[in-house]
């Protein structure tokens, strides 16, 4: 795939030259500025009891990404979220709705995909006006696909096996199967089409808003599944492409590091690492610390310390470029004592590979 | 190359099988086994060690209560007997290849002087003027002067380490926690270098004896400890003298603290796995005392899920470091 801007971008920049380029971005996008530093962040519930959190204050979580209820998405009800949590001491990152999460209507152009880009812009908004001033997207025609639970250590773990005739894609209550999950087979340029068509509306209320939009990976990053390419938020060269055609200061990336591992820098041309360095603070926002087995074609979702990747280097490269958004752990085993033995646990990992870096860089400085 | 093993004390009798498999899950591959005071055969040994092994468990070290009683510590008739139980107990831990067996000398002993909140997590305080004022009093019929104590430590270890250096177990001693010279009218030996040092030559030079060496109380301490945490890990972790690790931090030094979580006291527990690497430990290394998250009991779940992930990676760091 090509890393040049496609042919229209490229018109354009010719035509006016680099000045002219950065002026002609939107007068009135808005990014908000983060305080400086990672934030290690816990996810959480939209209405959560006395006892959760005086949880999340005990492990140390001073950040959280909430997933919101039906009821709650108004800009009052985002602005309802953030005051209980505010009254805790502990800032709201990130409401999400998986209603507008993932559109297979948007990423397939199915009917109805104005509609939902519509919901979507709505959504964008409300965020902004409750002073949300982050999102995570996902293009995934089909969702998120499994083959099945493992063991891991003991824990039931999430399961994915090319090889499997059973496996299936999932978005909240809807399945998908082999070999087409929407009827038919769809090229590239569709995808990447749709893709377009959706960004180039909704940067704009991005940017009017004042919300940043990070695109999640294609999770798991197969080239093809049920009919369906993955061929954008799937590997380096899709993601670079898909900026330059947001061109938006608000369109950025929500790195998956799970998905990335499951796809194996042969998949995906760059290891977490490497995609934390390319783009930097600046085009990553939010970072999903998780690890697996294996590289595809068959993989087990795994604790943080016991998959093939050692997460230290992610915790080095956020360190090295600045970042100041949210890490936070995704997709857990699952353990006896539940969610909170589940959340301890990936929060102490992540933290102690947060204190360790930032010490690293504190007596490199000391000796300079 | 050495490898420091991340274990966690449990209550062999006590604890469920959920609980077994709640420890395998988070990646805990040994154990430090507390059986209480009741008493306790080689084939029960055996089968809690075979219950264990089910979840992935290997059992470093053990602990039994006989040697903790007020006669044996306190040198009253008796004593014998309590001694010749503990011995039965080390040569059951040889038998099954069970390489360590931890102990304290400290009767009469205050660890707390109330819980108290901290970054909202319930933990143990000590603060050394509520204590004198209002929870000292003396504990036995007398005072126990630091030579009695000596006497009974030294008639203790003469009749102990002969066996344990037959049944090839290793004899870990634990500081007294708080580190207060005298509590509630007895001496304490260990809470200081000094104390240590004495007790080796007591050993004279036996390859069983050595240390429990725990962070915490020795954080406790701080600067009033003869040798700090660091220079104790050298001392001793360099000679091969360290046979386990207690891993945990408190808010400050005495007269006055808060145990934490490994991340929120005033030792750089990052330092400490990094001396203990660099002094080849090969022994196991505990959270010891978990502090209470809310929803937690029993086994303390989450608290110890948070504790154990937080030392994993710090292993993983040194060793990676060190490599």
């Amino acid at each position: 795939m090509s890393t040049q801007p496609d042919r229209r971008e490229f018109h354009r920049i010719a035509t006016l030259g680099a000045a002219a380029f950065l002026a002609s971005r939107p007068a009135r996008a808005t990014v908000h500025k983060n305080e400086p530093g990672i934030k290690l962040c816990a996810q959480t519930g939209a209405k959560p009891s006395d006892d959760e959190l005086l949880f999340l204050k005990q492990i140390g979580a001073q950040y959280v990404s909430v997933g919101s209820t039906p009821d709650l998405r108004t800009a009052e009800g985002f602005m309802q979220i953030k005051r209980r949590f505010a009254d805790a001491g502990i800032t709201v990152w990130n409401i999400g709705n998986t209603s507008v999460h993932n559109m297979s209507e948007v990423t397939l152009n199915l009917p109805g995909r104005d509609r939902k880009i519509e919901e979507y812009k709505q959504y964008i908004r409300n965020l902004g006006k409750a002073g949300i001033y982050y999102t995570t997207y996902a293009h995934m025609g089909n969702g998120i696909w499994h083959s099945g639970r493992a063991m891991v250590r003991g824990a039931s773990a999430r399961e994915f096996d090319m090889a499997s005739k059973d496996k299936w894609g999932q978005w909240e209550d809807k399945k998908f199967y082999e070999p087409l999950s929407h009827g038919r087979v769809f090229t590239k340029d569709e995808i990447w089409a749709n893709y377009t068509y959706f960004i180039k509306q909704v940067a704009p209320v991005a940017e009017e808003a004042g919300v940043r939009i990070g695109i999640h990976p294609d999770d798991p990053p197969v080239p093809v599944l049920a009919g369906v390419p993955r061929c954008i938020f799937g590997n380096f060269e899709g993601y670079k492409r898909a900026m330059e055609i947001a061109n938006s200061p608000n369109v950025g990336i929500c790195l998956c590091c799970g998905t990335w591992l499951e796809g194996g820098k042969q998949l995906t041309g760059k290891d977490p690492e490497e995609m934390i360095r390319y783009f930097g603070a600046e085009k990553i926002w939010k970072i999903h610390f998780r690890n697996v087995s294996a590289p595809l074609p068959h993989f087990i979702e795994t604790f943080m310390d016991n998959g093939y990747y050692d997460m230290y280097k992610i915790m080095k490269a956020l360190r090295d470029v600045n970042y100041d958004g949210i890490v936070i752990l995704d997709h857990s085993p699952i353990m006896v004592g539940g969610n909170s033995a589940q959340t301890a646990y990936g929060f102490a990992y992540m933290k102690a590979l947060m204190n360790r870096a930032l010490l690293d860089r504190a007596s490199a400085e000391a000796r300079a | 190359m050495p490898e420091i093993k991340i274990a966690h004390r449990i209550n062999a009798r006590a604890v469920s099988d959920d609980d077994l498999l709640f420890f395998q899950q988070i990646g805990l591959r040994w154990a430090r086994l507390e059986f209480g005071d009741a008493p306790i055969t080689l084939d029960q040994l055996r089968a809690a060690e075979q219950r264990f092994a089910k979840f992935g468990m290997q059992v470093y070290s053990g602990v039994h209560y006989s040697y903790r009683t007020t006669r044996l510590q306190l040198g009253k008739p008796g004593r014998d007997e309590d001694i010749a139980t503990y011995c039965d107990f080390l040569r059951n831990l040889g038998k099954l290849g069970i390489p360590v067996a931890s102990y304290d000398f400290h009767p009469a002993n205050t660890y707390t002087t109330s819980m108290v909140q901290r970054r909202g997590y319930t933990a143990r305080e000590f603060d050394l003027a509520d204590f004198r004022q209002k929870v000292e009093k003396q504990a036995f019929d007398r005072e126990y002067s630091a030579d009695e104590m000596w006497a009974n430590y030294s008639y203790f270890m003469k009749a102990v380490l002969p066996v344990a250096e037959e049944a090839g177990v290793k004899l870990a001693l634990h500081p007294d926690d708080p580190p207060v010279a005298k509590m509630n009218g007895v001496a304490k030996l260990f809470t200081h270098y000094d104390g240590y040092h004495r007790a080796e030559q007591i050993a004279n030079g036996s390859p069983n004896w050595g240390l429990t060496f725990c962070v915490g109380t020795w954080s406790e301490g701080g600067n009033q400890m003869g040798k700090n945490v660091f220079e104790m890990i050298r001392d001793f972790g360099g000679r091969g003298k360290i046979f386990e690790v207690h891993f945990r931090n408190v808010s400050s030094p005495m007269p006055h603290f808060v145990e934490t979580f490994p991340d929120d006291g005033y030792m750089d527990m990052y330092q400490v796995m990094k001396a203990l690497r660099q002094a080849n430990f090969n022994g196991s290394a505990e959270p010891d005392h978990v502090p209470k998250l809310v929803g937690d009991s029993g086994v303390l779940r989450a608290g110890t899920a948070y504790c154990i992930a937080y030392m994993q990676a710090l292993l993983r760091r040194v060793n990676e470091e060190a490599a």
